[in-house]
Order: C-alpha cells, then structure tokens, then sequence
C-alpha cells in the first residue's frame, strides 16, 4: 500500500522526443488512478517510468516515502499487468501464478498460500489444474490479474490491459477490475485511451495530451467542469459540440451569436466573462449533446437559448435517437428520446440548457468558469 | 582488428614463430571468395585467406611452397577443429557477433554469407519458418550468471522461442539471440488476439511509429515474451527482429538481416522497444552509401551556403516534426509543442542557416537526408542503453 508521488517528471527520448513534460500529481494511498488521452499523449511512458523500464529525464518519483529514481523495478514493489501479456500456454493455472514468484525464489509454503489466496479473491480455485486453452477469456482475463496479485504489490500498473478483448468481456472486465480494487485495497495506476473505460473505472482520472496533463479530478468533476476544449471534446460519447460565435454585450445584456444562434448568457456568468476579457471577441459555445432538448418545457424555460436546426441523419439507439443537425453551417449531434421520430430535412427547435453550456475562449481554448470564485478555485 | 577468440590466431601466431616472419592482418570489406589456406600475390607480397573476414599478409618472404602448404594445411585442420567443436548455438552466436562487429565498421558485407553459414548450422532444434531477434538487457545486475538464469527461465516458458545464446554485446549490456518459430500455432490461442483489427494499440500515429503495424506472427511470440520479461522478471528489455527465415537455407539471411537491422536502430531508433528489419527502407538505402557516393550529394545540397548543413537538435527536431505533420504548419507546432510563432522563427533559422525552406517538400526532402548522412558520418559508436 503506497502513495505515489511524481514531482516535475520530464522524459526526453533519444532524437528528441519529449514524450512527458512537466507532469505533477500525487496518487493517494488505496486511490485508483486512469490515465487517459490520444494515442501518443505519453501515458504508456509515463507509467514506465513509474515501472522503471524507462528512466526518468528530470523530476522526482516516490514509492511510498522512498524516492525511487535509481530504483530497479524489481525492488519497486509493484506488479504490471500490460496489453499483450499472454499466459504461458503450456502451464496450468497454479504454475501461472506461481510462475513469478518462483523466479524470484520464493519458498514453495509461500508460493502455495498466496497463489491459493490469490486464486481465492478471484473466484478461480477450481480452475487451478488446468491449462489456458480449457479457459475462458474472462477467466484467463482474472488468471492474469492474479498474476500480480500474488506479488503482493503496493502499486499496480496497467496498461491497457483489456484492449485485446473483446467488447462485451471488456465490459465485464472493467467492472471486475473495481471490485478487485475494492477487496484488496491496494493503488492503481491504469492507462486506456478509451475515454468510457476511463471514466467508469478511476476514482480520479487524468486527460493526458501531447506529454502534458490537462486535467486531473474525478470522473464526474472533468465531465462537468472540462478545463478547456480538449478535454470537454474528449471526453463524452457522442462528443460535446462546439459553435464558433460571438460574445456581443448591447445593454447590458452578453449574449452569444453565430449563424442561426443567439443565446443570452445568464446573468450570473458576466462577471466570470469579463473577467476573463471576452466580452466582444471570438468564444466557442460548448453544449452536450444531451443538453439541448427538444420538449416544449425547454424551449418555454429557455426562451433565450433556441438553435434553429435541420436534420441531418437520425441515428436511433434504441432507448435514445442521436440526431445529427445542421445549425448555420455548423453541423451538431443531439440526444433527445426515441419517442420523437426524425426525416432528414425536418426544421425543429433545440433550447440549450444554460446551465450546462460551456464558453471557452477561442484562442486559448481554456474554459471560462461560470463564477470568478471559481475561477479561483481552479487555477 | 581483434584475433583474440579467432579460431585461427593460434594457428597463425605459431607459424610466423617458427618460421620467424611477420604479418599483417587485413580486414575484408566483403566476404571472401577465396577459402581459408588459400594464398595469392598482391603487389609483391605473399597472402593468405584465413576466414570469410579476414586475411593476413606477411612482411616477409615465404617464398618457399611447402612452408605455405603447411600453413593451408594448419588452417584447415584448425577450421575444421573448430566447426565440429562448435554446436550450432556457437555457431550462430559467433557469426552473429562477428556481424554485429563488422556494422560498427565500415565493412559491412552487402551480401550475406550465406554459404559458409548454411554448411555449419545442421540442427534440429530450430523450426522455420520464423525469424531470428536480439534482445537487449539495459538493468544493470550485480550477478550476470543470476541474471541470465532468470532470463533464460522466461525464455524457456515461449514454447515459440528458441533461446540460442547469450552474445558480446559492444557496449557491454547483456545480450541474447533467439530464433522466435512463428510456423507452429499450438502455443497461444488465436482468441486473445482479435486479428481483425491487426496490432493497432491506439489507433494512430504514436505507437505505429514505434511498432510497425504487423499482426502475427510477432504479436504470437515477441509481444507476450516482451511483456513477460517486464512484468515477471522485470527486466527492461529491446528486441531487434530480423527478416523472416523461411527455410534452412535462409539461416544466414536470418542473421544478416538482424545484424543489418541493429545497425539501422543504432542511427534511427535507439529508443524503440521493438527494431524490425525493413523498417525503414529509405534509412537502409541510404546507409548503404559509402563515402565516395555520400559526398557529392551532401556537396550539391549545401549549394553553397556557408553555413553548416548539419542542424543543431532543436532545429532538427522541427524538421522532423514539420515532416510528420505533412508540412502542415499548425499540425506541426502541436505536435512539437511550440508556439507557431516559435516554430516560423526556428523554420526562419533553418532558412538562413541552409538555405533550405522546410514547408517545401524537395526542401525538405533533401534536408532530410543530409541530417541522415551526416548523422552518419558522424557517429561513432552509439550508445544503446538509452
Ligand atoms: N522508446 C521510444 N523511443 C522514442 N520515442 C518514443 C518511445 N516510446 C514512445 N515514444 C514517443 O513518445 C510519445 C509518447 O508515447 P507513449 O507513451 O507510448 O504514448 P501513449 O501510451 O499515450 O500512446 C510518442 O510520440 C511516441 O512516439
Ligand atoms: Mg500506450
């Protein structure tokens, strides 16, 4: 059980690559952690580092108390479960397991007592005498799992380590996984650049871009309050939309415009806008698919907030419809009930839900917060 | 050159004692088609191949046929000695290290030698087809006998992989060959890898550039080796893979190729985790110039300028990523992680350095290879371990 600490971690590779720059963050006791971003974003790296399979350019990383920069990775105290990691075909379950601890010349007692512990939190005593090839992929899933835990670590490390299922077992897995965590209490730091896996698993998660952390908070903070439009367009499924406008102030009222588009902005944010200097210069309006509605209650409470859009294609997903509109050019995606029936070319009427709308300025594509406390209380 | 561990030093060494004449040893610059014993005349000097690699020419006369019969004779008994007492994991191990050797020099051999190579490997042991890989060890351990034994151990579990033997390493690490059997299917199960979608960890660029999209047979065999390595004997490990080995009569192939492909990953990707042969076709044509046909290109594309044609690491690198961003001005400031002002300006430098505009494609281009060959030219034994 360990706190993980990495204070200014930079990596450079040969050829000038500098794959992580400036990454801080302290991973508590127990937590469980997701790094998530693009391909390429530095995550698989950066937890190498933590590993030790690559060295650390500059920055210093702890283990617990110990800073462990010269560390090897076997003295560590960590377990990795990565992407390809195959069990060996021609060894039962128990050998599987065993396997690690045996390199490492532990007694046969110790080996039998924390394979069988092990074997016991994943539910897969029974399946101890036999070879891969009779499992199943969710048992074999749980067998390689068990091959970290029988180390005992006080971190593990995973990477991407349900990528190579498929689909309905990932699921599973995932949920799996959590309620490993929970039983045996022990830090995580996992990596997936699937933005769903990310935020049904970590307690916090940390949105990675081009070596850079962008945001590191719970699952629900960074939906909510994306810190800028990388962030807000990457996570959520289908992704959040973004309008290009306007932010024009004529008698004391802000409102935002683009083609199509006239939202007045609630009172409440114009001190947090002109704050930050936008009023009367380019933003971009961020609206989740799921905050812009159709039904008449809206459109009544939001007078102010209503998109004149076409449809474009109507994706039906059963329980919802994903409806791809065009709005002034700017093409949308809104989830509304699959009560409502939509033909392309149909003209309707979206009111956004202002309390959810996002303004981020367009140069910079940082968030605006709604209040200047807040502000504060980000930065 | 080296003779220490050559199988003919001793053999040598004796005959110019007892006939008290002195020699010099003359490294190829392409395998030998003369045998081992053969003699011949050069100018006016007396000499005599001894392996594929290597011949020596004596200072003083031996002019006398029968001391030179003697001398063939030595060789090929001492030839002939050390074939049979070498098994065959010697044999690949040796003729690997010699390759390895010889792509630090300038005597890379073009073609590989296949001949001698595919008379001396008879064994059982190896099944083709598949293709041979050398892995890298970069954790210092205090017991390298515990630590090639914990190796060896994860190793062993790949019923694909072959362990053939650990190999001099120029920088010291410690070093293996394998030969990964990619023909046989009866290890890991086709079901945990979804072939679909081939070996694609997140999609894009990123890790593609590192890992050549190439589902089976590496992802059967290297990938779970790799990962094992790592996560059970965590060790930190980086492979090299030759060309494939079809059957018995690509051994040498096999060989060459991973040799050549080192030789590559020692100019063009130190880093990457996994080097395979063929990589990098354009890298591979233009390491295989020699001075003489290097010079002239790098004299037309300095055209003149003044400045040095060579690019410090910071402009360097903005080629390089004005390059993967396909010229692409803002693409590339994101992904070099530059202000685009910054990047203009250093494309700016570039221009009044080289002469050369590098949102030009022929610009470049041929500033491209010019950073290759004198990076080249300019090396000297690469480090590894980083
Ligand atoms: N061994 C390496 N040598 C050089 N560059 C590397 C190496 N490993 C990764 N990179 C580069 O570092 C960056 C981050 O890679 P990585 O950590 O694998 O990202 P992720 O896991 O988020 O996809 C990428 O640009 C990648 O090409
Ligand atoms: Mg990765």
């Amino acid at each position: 059980m360990a706190r993980v600490q990495l204070n200014s971690i930079w990596k450079k590779y040969t050829g000038d690559v500098v794959a992580v720059k400036d990454f801080n963050l302290d991973v508590q006791d127990k937590e469980f952690v997701v790094f998530v971003g693009p391909s390429g974003c530095g995550k698989t790296t950066t937890l190498r580092m933590i590993a030790g399979l690559e060295d650390i350019t500059a920055g210093d990383l702890y283990i617990g108390e110990r800073r462990v920069n010269d560390v090897a990775p076997k003295d560590r105290d960590i377990a990795m479960v990565f992407q390809n990691y195959a069990l060996y075909p021609h060894m039962t379950v128990y050998q599987n397991m065993a396997f690690g601890l045996k390199l490492r010349k532990f007694s046969k007692a110790e080996i039998d007592k924390r394979v069988r512990e092990a074997a016991d939190i994943l539910d897969i005593g029974h399946l101890l005498d036999r070879k891969p090839k009779a499992l199943s992929g969710g048992q074999r899933q749980r067998v390689a799992l068990g091959r970290a835990i029988v180390r005992e670590p006080a971190v593990f490390l995973m990477d991407e380590p349900l990528s190579n299922l498929d689909a309905k077992l990932r699921v599973q897995m995932r949920a799996e996984i959590r309620k490993l965590h929970q039983r045996i209490q022990t830090t995580v730091v996992y990596v997936t650049h699937d933005q769903t896996e990310a935020m049904t698993m970590g307690d916090r998660i940390v949105v990675m871009r081009d070596g850079v952390i962008q945001q590191a908070d719970t699952p629900q903070q960074v939906y909510n309050y994306p810190a800028n439009m990388f962030v807000a367009g990457f996570i959520g499924s289908p992704a959040m939309n973004f309008i290009r406008g306007e932010l024009i102030e004529e008698g004391g009222v802000i409102t935002f415009r683009a083609p199509e588009v006239s939202v007045r902005l609630q009172e409440g944010r114009y001190a947090a806008l002109k704050d930050a200097g936008v009023v009367g210069k380019e933003v971009v309006l961020g609206i989740r698919p799921e905050d812009m509605h159709n039904e008449e209650m809206y459109l009544s409470t939001y007078p102010d907030a209503i998109l004149n859009a076409r449809v474009e294609v109507a994706e039906n997903m059963g329980s919802e419809v994903y409806i791809h509109i065009n709005v002034g050019g700017q093409s949308l995606v809104s989830r509304v009930s699959s009560r409502y029936h939509y033909t392309p070319g149909t003209e309707l009427k979206l009111a956004v839900d202002l309390n959810k709308a996002h303004i981020f300025n367009a140069e910079t594509e940082e968030t605006i917060p709604h209040h200047v406390a807040e502000a504060q209380a980000v930065r | 050159m080296k003779t220490a561990g050559m199988w003919w030093a001793d053999t040598l060494e004796s005959f110019a004692e007892a006939f008290a004449i002195r020699y010099d040893l003359v490294q190829e610059r392409h395998p030998a088609v003369r045998d081992t014993g053969e003699w011949w005349v050069q100018g006016e000097v007396w000499c005599v191949q001894l392996d594929s690699w290597a011949h020596a020419c004596w200072l003083d006369a031996v002019d006398n046929p029968a001391w030179r019969r003697v001398l063939t004779i030595s060789l090929q008994n001492a030839s002939a000695a050390s074939t049979r007492q070498l098994s065959w994991r010697q044999v690949v191990t040796r003729h690997f290290s010699e390759l390895v050797h010889h792509a630090l020099t300038d005597n890379w051999p073009q073609e590989p030698d296949t001949h001698k190579l595919g008379l001396r490997l008879i064994t059982r042991e190896l099944t083709p087809p598949g293709c041979f890989a050398w892995l890298e060890f970069s954790s210092q351990s205090a017991d390298a006998q515990e630590f090639r034994a914990l190796v060896e151990q994860v190793i062993d579990a790949w019923t694909e992989v072959v362990f053939v033997g650990w190999t001099d390493h120029p920088t010291g690490l410690q070093a293996a060959v394998l030969f990964l059997q990619t023909g046989h299917q009866d290890g890991v199960d086709d079901e945990d890898f979804d072939e679909e979608d081939g070996y694609d960890p997140e999609g894009s660029e990123g890790l593609a550039a590192q890992v050549p999209l190439r589902p089976s047979p590496l992802r059967r065999t290297l990938y779970p080796l790799l990962d094992s390595l790592e996560s059970d004997a965590m060790v930190p490990v980086k492979a090299t893979v030759g060309a494939a080995v079809a059957d018995v009569h690509d051994w040498a192939n096999g060989l060459h190729t991973l040799a050549e492909a080192w030789r590559e990953r020692t100019w063009f990707g130190p880093g990457q985790l996994i080097y395979e042969w063929g990589q990098q076709p354009i890298a591979y044509l233009l390491s295989g110039l020699s001075n003489g046909q290097m010079n002239p290109f790098l004299h037309m594309a300095a055209r003149g300028t003044t400045g040095s044609m060579m690019l410090s690491p910071d402009l360097a690198d903005t080629l390089q990523g004005v390059l993967a961003a396909n010229l692409n001005i803002s693409e590339a400031s994101r992904l070099l992680y530059l202000h685009r002002n910054t990047l203009m300006n250093r494309i700016d430098r570039i221009r009044s350095q080289t002469g050369y505009d590098i949102r030009q494609f022929n610009d470049a281009l041929v500033l491209w290879v010019a950073q290759v060959l004198l990076r080249r030219q300019g090396d000297s034994l690469p480090s590894s371990s980083d």
